[in-house]
């Protein structure tokens, strides 16, 4: 499908992204979106499938994003349809209940320290777990956390420290039953 | 600040990380040792405090279906742009349509037409020989210049300002009354004097320019002025009345503060020409033709319409000025009515 390029993209509007700057964002932030998703849903399927709805949502927008901005654009978008999916599917009870540890199998093998934080960051509600992997994963601020999740700064805060605390005693009282 | 129980934890994540400043980590404390068990709880959570480290061995392995080709920005106008192309069409073709209208409107407007002839091109006076309260002085009326040379009719008295008329540097052209168009349209309703002699009624004869003045001077009496007048003084005849003024009721000009005719021009011209003849007036002696004197009585006998409806006696209506002019010319005339 030959895609041509409009008149109005001839307009200096300004730090307009163009399809190359779109395809950089998809080598750029790709894997990222895909991680925070699959972390959350923990099914490859459903996963690929937000991610690929994320990027098809941006590239309509395409001629309204800035560059800069492409990734917290991605995110947010990404946990919206999360959130929708979650809602939808009601894969929350079946995530708490019983994990599908299959569906992360396709990584190669991690270690026991890190099979043990994947299952306390099971546990984890959906919010809290959102804004702790982007927090640890991705390296956001609480402020942009707060915007990508709609959520203020001080729930942010709040729940990452819920979420590190409930992550904590688990992994405690996992000590306590191996040893 | 309040740090309670409440809200205390949005600051844990700050106090774990070192983030907080010295008034809120006072506070804190100060929460902390009113509540030992958060105190407690913060502290085993600081000593191993689980932190999450980003998995790279995920990826994405349809990466390449998510991106778009890149045709390196070929504009096409016709194939797949046809709402685009034909709306940017019409907003060109309503753009210089625009265009065209206001510089036909403007255009026009520049000539425009007075469907009511009513304003007389300079000077509409009735001869009137009843009264010749200045029989001797000859008149001089507007310069009523046109494509040719101004026509000269020599007269006895007023032979000095027919040589200065084709010196007249300023053009001033006698307008039609189809080309006086204004919404500003004082008329000088003028009580003309009447006493003035026949070549009053030549207004082809041209005013001696200031720079020109008469090879002799001419004999002028004393200029009058308007306090000085009075009816037992004066003839009844010698006023001019001026009217107010006046906003005609309906609009024959859009824009009437924009143009400057040349009738407008041609007033002032009369104005300055009256001044200067009046100030020459007073410089001479009393000696040769007495034609100038004309013009500075005529001066003299303007009437503003205050003056007029104060002293009916003074106004004669059967001799009428009616001249267009606009706001500036009026006030020009009215300054000069006051001096």
């Amino acid at each position: 499908m030959e895609t041509a390029v409009t008149l109005w993209q001839c307009y200096p509007i300004n730090k307009r992204m163009n399809t190359k700057e779109y395809n950089t964002c998809v080598d750029l932030y790709t894997n990222s979106v895909y991680r925070f998703i699959l972390k959350s849903l923990r099914n490859e399927a459903d996963a690929e499938d937000i991610v690929q709805n994320t990027f098809e949502i941006l590239w309509r927008n395409v001629e309204k994003v800035e560059f800069g901005k492409a990734k917290a654009f991605l995110f947010s978008v990404a946990h919206k349809n999360m959130i929708d999916f979650i809602r939808k599917h009601q894969r929350i009870s079946h995530t708490e209940t019983m994990p599908d540890t299959a569906a992360i199998s396709f990584a190669k093998p991690t270690s026991e320290l890190t099979d043990l934080l994947e299952h306390s960051l099971a546990k984890l509600p959906e919010v809290q777990r959102s804004v702790l992997l982007l927090r640890d994963y991705e390296g956001y601020s609480y402020d942009e956390i707060a915007q990508i999740t709609e959520l203020t700064e001080a729930q942010v805060k709040v729940y990452i420290y819920r979420a590190r605390q409930k992550m904590q005693q688990y992994l405690t009282s996992l000590e306590n039953v191996l040893h | 600040m309040n740090i309670n129980r409440h809200n205390y934890e949005e600051y844990l994540i700050d106090y774990l990380e070192g983030n907080l400043n010295a008034e809120t980590l006072a506070a804190l404390q100060v929460f902390f040792k009113e509540n030992p068990d958060v105190e407690a709880e913060v502290n085993l959570l600081a000593q191993d405090m689980p932190v999450l480290m980003p998995d790279t061995a995920v990826v994405y392995a349809r990466k390449e279906s998510l991106k778009k080709p890149e045709t390196g920005g070929k504009t096409v106008f016709w194939s797949l742009n046809y709402p685009r192309f034909y709306t940017l069409s019409l907003a060109a073709a309503l753009l210089l349509f625009s265009f065209g209208w206001f510089v036909m409107k403007y255009t026009l407007n520049q000539q425009p037409i007075r469907p009511n002839a009513q304003a007389p091109a300079v000077i509409a006076n009735k001869t009137q020989t009843t009264n010749t309260a200045i029989p001797e002085n000859p008149i001089t009326t507007m310069p009523q210049q046109t494509e040719t040379p101004p026509q000269t009719q020599p007269t006895a008295h007023a032979g000095v300002a027919q040589t200065s008329a084709p010196q007249t540097p300023r053009k001033s052209k006698t307008k039609t009354a189809s080309q006086t168009s204004h919404t500003y349209y004082p008329t000088v309703a003028a009580a003309a004097p009447a006493n003035l002699p026949t070549p009053a009624t030549t207004p082809a004869q041209v005013l001696p320019s200031a720079q020109n003045p008469p090879a002799h001077s001419p004999k002028l009496p004393a200029p009058q002025t308007l306090a000085s007048l009075t009816a037992q003084q004066l003839p009844l005849t010698n006023y001019v009345t001026v009217a107010t003024p006046q906003y005609l009721p309906y609009p024959t000009h859009p824009e009437p503060n924009r143009q400057t005719p040349l009738q407008n021009k041609l007033v002032r011209e009369v104005g300055r020409r009256l001044l200067a003849q009046n100030k020459q007036a007073k410089s001479t002696t009393k000696n040769g033709d007495e034609s100038a004197n004309v013009v500075a009585k005529l001066a003299d006998a303007l009437l503003p319409e205050a003056i007029a409806a104060a002293n009916p006696k003074l106004a004669n209506p059967d001799i009428t000025l009616s001249v267009t002019v606009n706001s500036g010319t009026h006030q020009f005339i009215r300054d000069f009515l006051n001096k």
